[in-house]
């Protein structure tokens, strides 16, 4: 008898990740929990797709978990980038809609109202171009796992009240047939966030 | 016991079956032969060796025929309407079957692709061991054959060059009348010579090629079959002369202001030799096939062979007679046959037998094919020469095709560089028609072989009265080249360029086909069709991709692999939905 291969597909593994995340605080020592919106611009690398669509908006809102006082995950969803254009001899009317969630290990300094932070993680982001024309045979809807490597800082402004500064770098190189193209590069974002003190670790304070 | 007896008649039916239907391997062997043999064994003979097939292994053999072909020939094929570019006769001779013959053989003579066959020398002893291989079919004597020359002409004044002359860009000189007679100076005046179309000669070499008014011709390629070398002029202890082939060649494309201009100066040839003159005109059957074959694989698009063969056999040797001048019989018929199946025009002396008492008057093969344009002579004043061999063939063809110049044709000398001759025979009729085909076929590219065919002969100067002296009469080079082959007319200038479309995840090619319509139709054409073939794999043919109204030129066809290659063809269509010849375009 034969047993079908299940597909561990990129849904699937979002969703682990996610309940691991629901549950591990349960069971650790946890210190807190933020949460976060962030929005900021996007670049693409490739200079044919970037003079189709150019560069552009993204939000990002995301979930940071500290069991330690220094050291974090953070999971996030990098969205918004859907742009529109006409492309290749034929101007053709077109999309292109990159999206992605990120897991990155957060690793932080505790100076008063600063928190300057670096982060490195892996992201899966799916890629889809859609061409309105009766001629294009070939549709791109793909995803594709990259790395992430980033940094920033919180800034103070309660105690639980918090705006971000944040620079990512993210090569997505892609290559869905023949051409090899990079959709990734920087991104500068800022956004504002919630702390959540989980449990507290020195009973002095 | 019912059962013994029941076998016993299975064993007796089987037999007689055998007996039956299995040819004794002696009847492989041609009657011919036989007599031969019989009379003395220890004898070699020169024969044919026919296979049964081409043995296995055929779509990987066709596969590499279609890679080894020429563009030149893949082209012509096409424009003829191949669907599969290749096909069986385009296989060699299994090479097993060679190797396993050759054992017996005492030369290997040459080998026929067409004929599937082998010509070799022979000890009388050793046919019958060749003949008992079950993969050989039967076993003929090549035939060798004769060709009369024409009776000398009363000595030849020179032809007075007429005062219209000089209103011609070129200055014919003492050949102006041959090349006036076929109206062919109009065209030289529009600018056509033949540029772009590959003639081959079949003669009996060619010496003296650095003759002035030969000297600037587009040689491609050369090949003496009698001799097996590269070098078709007279070389020392070889076997035949060139004369005749330098004669020919100077008819066809000479080029000497005032002097000589042939027909075609402007076309590229390739020179065979194929006839071995060491005994009064002689040749072998085997030659002149392997030229033909020869010729398709360089891509030749005309033959002009100004040689004929029936009888007259010198060294004892048998003929045919007039019975078998029906197209199909002679071995140079068949390999002229299938020559013109794969799309090459043949144009062919029609012989210089005319002189001789019936039945022997009639014409020489290969030009009794039906396939083949044979030539007959006139003389400068458009009367038929004697010589000029005549209608019908064995099966009752009119036969000559055409008549063109063939008594006091002026033309380059073969021993003097700077010297030229007046000289007779169908032999010159014949390059001088074939040089005006390569006008027609420059002039209307999409023609196939039949096209020229009826073109020249439908508006020679006998089409409404042909007959078996004059065939369709003295061809007419200018309004064959303008004659209509169908109601309406294909696209001119078919042209094709590709593109990138980059959607910046991949890349499709863009086709960008234009053309421009041929002013000849005068509004008759209601669309245009545009149909594509993939040339990658044998499997292809085209298919419909568009069609567009009459007032549109151009078609742009998207793809994705930039390494896909296209043949396009394009139709006019009238209202009728009539569909034009084709033209064709590829990338």
């Amino acid at each position: 008898m034969k047993y079908k291969k299940r597909e561990f597909s990129f849904l699937k593994k979002s969703k682990l990740v996610f309940i691991i995340l629901i549950i591990f605080p349960q069971i650790s020592l946890a210190t807190d929990i933020t949460l976060g919106f962030n929005l900021g611009y996007r670049e693409i690398k490739d200079p044919d797709l970037k003079e189709i669509y150019g560069d552009g908006y993204v939000y990002k809102p995301n979930l940071k978990y500290f069991p330690h006082e220094m050291w974090g995950l953070e999971l996030s969803y990098e969205g918004g980038y859907k742009k529109e254009a006409l492309v290749g001899s034929f101007q053709e009317e077109s999309t292109l809609n990159v999206s992605g969630v990120q897991l990155c290990g957060v690793f932080r300094f505790r100076a008063g109202f600063l928190e300057p932070y670096f982060k490195f993680g892996v992201a899966a982001f799916s890629y889809k171009q859609d061409i309105q024309s009766q001629y294009v045979r070939r549709k791109v809807d793909h995803h594709q796992w990259t790395s992430v490597i980033g940094g920033g800082a919180q800034f103070k402004v309660s105690r639980m009240l918090f705006f971000i500064a944040e620079l990512e770098y993210i090569p997505l190189i892609v290559k869905p047939f023949e051409k090899e193209v990079d959709l990734g590069r920087f991104r500068g974002l800022l956004g504002i966030g919630l702390n959540i003190p989980l449990k507290k670790l020195h009973h002095s304070e | 016991m019912k059962r013994l007896k029941l076998m016993g008649v299975f064993i007796l039916f089987c037999l007689l079956i055998n007996t039956v239907a299995l040819p004794q391997e002696r009847d492989k062997i041609s009657p011919q032969l036989l007599d031969l043999i019989k009379e003395n064994s220890g004898e070699i003979y020169t024969a044919w060796v026919y296979f049964k097939d081409k043995g296995p292994y055929k779509t990987h053999r066709l596969q590499k025929a279609r890679d080894s072909l020429s563009i030149r020939s893949k082209n012509r094929r096409l424009r003829h309407g191949f669907k599969v570019l290749v096909d069986e006769y385009d296989l060699s001779v299994y090479r097993p079957y060679l190797e396993s013959v050759k054992k017996y053989a005492t030369k290997v003579r040459l080998t026929s692709r067409w004929l599937n066959a082998v010509s070799l020398e022979v000890q009388g002893n050793d046919v019958q061991k060749i003949a008992d291989f079950p993969f050989v079919k039967k076993i003929e004597k090549v035939k060798v054959y004769s060709f009369r020359k024409p009776t000398p002409p009363p000595s030849v004044e020179v032809v007075a060059v007429p005062p219209e002359a000089e209103l011609h860009v070129h200055d014919y000189g003492p050949s102006f009348n041959q090349v006036e007679q076929m109206n062919v100076p109009v065209l030289h005046d529009m600018g056509y010579n033949g540029q772009g179309i590959l003639i081959c000669m079949l003669d009996s070499g060619f010496n003296n090629l650095n003759h002035q008014a030969l000297d600037h011709l587009d040689i491609v390629a050369t090949w003496d079959f009698v001799n097996q070398d590269a070098f078709v002029f007279d070389e020392e202890g070889q076997m035949g002369t060139g004369d005749h082939g330098t004669n020919t060649l100077g008819a066809i494309g000479g080029y000497r202001s005032g002097e000589l201009i042939g027909p075609a100066f402007g076309a590229s040839f390739i020179l065979g030799k194929t006839e071995n003159t060491e005994w009064e005109r002689h040749m072998e059957e085997d030659h002149w096939v392997a030229g033909a074959e020869w010729a398709d694989s360089l891509g030749a698009d005309i033959i002009s062979s100004s040689l004929g063969y029936r009888n007259q056999f010198t060294h004892g040797e048998s003929d045919y007679n007039s019975e078998d001048m029906d197209g199909e019989t002679t071995v140079v018929a068949q390999g002229a046959n299938i020559a013109a199946s794969r799309g090459i025009l043949i144009v062919n002396s029609a012989g210089n037998e005319g002189a001789a008492q019936p039945p022997d008057n009639t014409i020489i093969s290969p030009a009794d094919s039906p396939w083949v344009l044979a030539a007959g002579a006139v003389d400068p004043q458009g009367d038929r020469v004697d010589f000029s061999s005549t209608g019908p063939t064995a099966d009752g063809r009119i036969k000559p095709d055409v008549m063109a110049q063939g008594s006091s044709v002026y033309t380059a000398h073969p021993e003097e560089s700077d010297g030229y001759e007046y000289t007779s025979g169908t032999s010159f009729s014949c390059p001088l028609t074939a040089g005006v085909a390569a006008l027609i076929l420059e002039m209307n590219p999409t023609w196939t072989n039949q096209d020229i065919m009826d073109a020249l002969k439908l508006t020679s100067k006998k089409a409404n009265d042909p007959d078996n002296r004059y065939g369709y009469g003295i061809i007419n080079a200018f309004k064959a080249a303008r004659f209509t082959l169908k109601s309406i007319h294909a696209p001119d200038s078919f042209a094709l360029q590709r593109m990138e479309n980059n959607y910046g995840f991949f890349v499709q090619y863009v086709d960008q086909l234009s053309w421009e319509s041929d002013q000849r139709n005068n509004g008759r054409v209601s669309s245009y069709r545009i149909y594509a073939k993939s040339l990658q794999g044998l499997q292809n043919f085209f298919v419909l991709i568009r069609e567009v109204n009459h007032n549109v030129f151009s078609f742009a066809r998207r793809g994705l692999l930039e390494d896909e290659t296209f043949l396009y063809k394009i139709v006019s269509v009238d209202k009728s939905g009539k569909e034009s010849d084709p033209t064709y375009t590829r990338w």
